[in-house]
């Protein structure tokens, strides 16, 4: 026999051989039949790199048995080569896929850190069934010269909150390898190893870029008052690596000290890039006086810095300085004049609205959008001005008045929606009028969304479809 | 500083105001109490206008102490600064962090 | 990068961003590669001072640079993320065992080909270990690496690199072979002599003919963009290409299963080689 059942509880897990015969195949869908008290049943393809098209039959035989003792049926690991032979099939929606990895060894998984596309989530899995095997096996990895290996291990160690390695994590500090001693700094900053930060300031000190990065964090983890300063030096280190770290530590650690130190080195910094960060840093204070700073920033002749500074005053939704902000909506720079209208988004109230309408006829297509999405988030009822623009010629006004009217008058989508999504020739405001359906629900949603199956020629559409269906 | 609603053995904390050192400290105690009377904890974060790292360790610490129990405790609602805050430190890895409250109960 | 924080893309932004990257440069991607885009562009809006892939896309379609944004965007998806020495237990499997079984087979000439070679980094890490290996002097060892992207041709012809691409060397290594060039390293030139660059498709037929006969083939992280039928003509080609004994290596997550019976696969402990038969 090619596959085996197992059964945990209310759960049944079928697990296939390399090669399995369809005929095989074809048995297990029957021996589901027989089966009670099952609540979901997966089949595991772990070892399976290739499909027959007559297997896929089979599959869909497991679906169909698993429902008729109502199970839902589920198909885990699956490899990029069967992927592709279900998508030819159009069987990629009708499957529930999944990974699922208890199916495997502790050795096949850590392999799998090899696959930046599967690392972080195989390392979750390692930590959250964290074991002695587990240990054990990350331990061993320890001592091998794979830097991609090692550098999971240690992460994984530290989600796992295993205190037990770290003295040995420690000694990784001193490794050749930076992507090591990137990891080892932020496990031992969440270990709380204040005993390592005069290391961890030396890795910051080599200004290579993404250790600095990690050090900032682990020492803003392990600060304590005399940091402030310390970092503040390093503020005018000839390295924008260095500067920018430090930038970085001092944002977290965030106390009035640290601001201080910000806002001066915002005075002296010469370059524009570094500036802009300074112009971010400062944003995420919760202080008086930041609002100022950014406004100051809209008069930069960088444009880095003053779009960092409009993205600041709607981040911090700065009512303060509505009058300037909203002199801002019609700047020369488009994305001075978006990053305004976010910000309007954030902090005008229904009589300030106007504003933002009557810009609407003086501004590129980009602050277009952005004007008609910072409608929907202001309190009160645009769909008049909403549906003035409806029938304009570009799609992405057309799907943002959708969102925006969903959001200010539940009576009106209905029918605006039902309209675009049948009508309209873009397929990008098709799937959001169907987004909002499928929120919606309207009556005669299903026979609606068969018949659009039929005659819509997007794909993307046709497979939202699909999924919304299969959801109902 | 904080409300309590009760969820059926899951409690949802919901924090107001600035989680710094020290009343980052005195919500890692009152959270750890609730522990004896509950097996899993959501802290949304809706409320928290501020944090810096010295609440941001605070929260480690309940962790660690939250894991030695072998309880559960899962972070939501979280503005995009202090999210940011988590990823930067790498903490996003560590925590369990959804979007909405629900999704943390769920 | 574990540090960036990540930007989560929604359903409908995940749709338009696929449909514009496979527009603009025939890649697909599979809902099940969400978070790839995810994990490769967050930086990039970031230092756009954008916190939604709504807003990146706007970019895209309305700002005046987009054009050049277009080539970042792709350049962000197309390049494998790849470093000196990647996955080095195959380099060193070739330096230990596959050059030696050619030499006592009495070849004296050995071709190698890196056949997506990106920014160079593959090609220029198996020179280095060559001669490290002191294997220069007992063979006339010639390495081809072909990649389809012009840039990044152009990137690994230049021999600059930043340090990111050093993140799995030992400074031993990177102190002998490289010197410091403003905020970037550069290659020393007689390694650079030993790679000869050139564009090129895996799928275009005219491929054999260009790369010619060769002994051994590196081909890593590549074939998952392509479907089956696109793999079989690849794995075809390298079949052609390759003398006996012949050796192939991919990456780690890819197999020759049920694309190819033409190889025999053999795993020495930290990886696999693909050898002719």
């Amino acid at each position: 026999m090619s596959y085996k059942f197992t059964r945990y509880g209310d759960f049944l897990k079928i697990l296939v051989e390399q090669d399995a015969p369809f005929k095989d195949l074809e048995d297990a869908a029957r021996g589901i039949v027989n089966l009670k008290d099952l609540k979901r049943i997966s089949l595991d393809l772990k070892n399976c790199y290739y499909i027959q098209s007559k297997a896929l039959a089979a599959l869909i035989a497991m679906k169909k048995n698993s429902a008729k003792i109502g199970a839902e049926f589920i198909v885990t690991n699956v490899c990029d080569n069967i992927y592709q032979v279900m998508e030819m099939a159009n069987l990629t929606s009708y499957f529930n896929i999944e990974e699922d990895f208890s199916s495997y060894t502790s050795s096949e998984l850590v392999e799998k850190f090899f696959q930046p596309d599967y690392a972080d989530r195989v390392s979750d899995f390692i930590a959250e069934s964290y074991s002695d095997e587990f240990r054990a096996k990350l331990l061993e990895i320890l001592e091998m010269p794979e830097p991609e290996l090692k550098f999971y291990a240690i992460l994984t160690m530290g989600k796992a909150h295993d205190y037990s390695a770290e003295e040995r994590i420690k000694q990784e500090l001193d490794s050749e390898i930076p992507l090591i001693v990137q990891a080892s700094v932020l496990v031992l900053g969440w270990f709380g190893d204040s005993g390592s930060k005069e290391k961890i300031y030396g890795v910051l000190e080599t200004g290579h870029e993404e250790v600095a990065e990690a050090a900032a964090a682990s020492i803003a983890l392990l600060s304590d008052d005399s940091d402030a300063a310390r970092l503040g030096k390093l503020l005018t280190s000839q390295s924008k690596i260095i500067r920018t770290a430090a930038i970085q530590a001092l944002t977290l650690i965030n106390d009035d000290n640290c601001f201080e130190l910000l806002k001066g080195a915002l005075d002296n910094e010469k370059e524009d890039d570094v500036k802009a960060v300074l112009i971010r840093a400062i944003s995420s204070f919760n202080r008086s006086g930041v609002s100022d700073i950014l406004i100051k920033g809209l008069d930069s002749k960088s444009i880095k810095i003053r779009e960092a500074s409009a993205s600041g005053l709607a981040k911090i939704k700065a009512k303060d300085k509505l009058e300037d902000i909203m002199s801002r909506i019609t700047d020369n720079d488009a994305w001075v004049g978006y990053f305004a209208v976010k910000a309007c988004g954030e902090i005008c109230s229904a009589s300030e609205a106007d504003r933002l309408m009557s810009s609407y006829d003086k501004v590129d297509e980009n602050v277009k959008l952005a004007i008609v999405e910072a409608l929907g988030k202001i309190p009160g009822d645009f769909s008049d001005f909403y549906m003035s623009i409806l029938d304009n010629g570009n799609e992405d006004i057309r799907k943002e008045v959708l969102s925006s009217l969903f959001h200010d008058n539940k009576e009106n989508i209905n029918a605006v929606a039902l309209n675009l999504f049948e009508n309209d020739s873009s397929w990008l405001v098709r799937y959001k009028a169907l987004e909002i359906l499928e929120q919606i629900r309207p009556e005669g949603f299903r026979d609606m969304l068969m018949s659009r199956l039929a005659v819509d020629n997007s794909k993307y559409v046709k497979e939202k479809i699909q999924a919304v269906l299969e959801e109902i | 500083m904080f409300d309590v609603q009760d969820n059926g053995g899951k409690k949802v904390v919901f924090v107001k105001g600035e989680v710094n050192a020290q009343t980052g400290s005195e919500l890692k105690k009152s959270i750890l109490d609730l522990y004896n009377s509950a097996s899993s904890v959501v802290i949304s974060f809706k409320g928290v206008v501020y944090m810096n790292s010295s609440g941001l360790r605070e929260i480690i610490d309940l962790l660690k102490s939250v894991n030695k129990l072998k309880k559960e405790l899962k972070l939501c609602e979280m503005s995009a600064d202090i999210r940011e805050m988590f990823t930067f430190t790498g903490l996003d890895k560590v925590f369990k962090i959804y979007d909405t409250q629900s999704q943390a109960l769920g | 990068m574990i540090t960036a924080a990540t930007i989560k893309i929604k359903d409908d932004e995940f749709v338009e961003l696929k449909d514009i990257i496979y527009k603009n440069a025939a890649i697909s991607f599979a809902d099940s590669k969400k978070y790839l885009l995810e994990n490769r562009l967050s930086k990039r809006l970031q230092e756009l001072n954008f916190n939604s892939f709504k807003d990146y896309i706007y970019y895209l379609k309305y700002d005046a640079k987009k054009r050049e944004e277009m080539e970042i965007l792709l350049n962000q998806v197309t390049i494998n993320e790849t470093y000196f020495l990647r996955e080095r237990a195959q380099m060193d499997h070739m330096i230990k065992t596959a050059i030696p079984e050619l030499l006592a087979a009495g070849k004296r000439s050995i071709r190698i080909w890196s056949a997506a070679c990106s920014s160079g980094e593959e090609p220029y890490s198996l020179a280095i270990l060559l001669n490290e290996a002191g294997l220069f002097a007992k063979a006339n060892i010639e390495i081809l690496a072909t990649d389809i992207n012009t840039e990044v041709l152009d990137i690994a012809q230049k021999g600059l690199y930043r340090t990111i691409s050093f993140r799995g060397v030992p400074p031993m290594i990177q102190d002998k072979y490289f010197s410091k060039d403003g905020f970037a390293f550069k290659l020393d030139a007689n390694i650079m002599n030993k790679v000869k660059f050139f564009q090129g498709n895996l799928l275009n037929p005219m491929m054999s003919a260009k790369v010619g006969r060769l002994d051994i083939i590196f081909c890593r992280n590549v074939l998952i963009y392509f479907d089956i039928p696109a793999k079989q003509k690849v794995i075809d080609l390298f079949h052609k290409s390759l003398g006996m004994p012949g050796a192939l290596y991919l990456g780690h997550s890819e197999t020759l299963n049920k694309i190819s019976e033409a190889f025999r696969m053999e795993n020495f402990g930290g990886g696999i080689i693909y050898r002719k038969i």
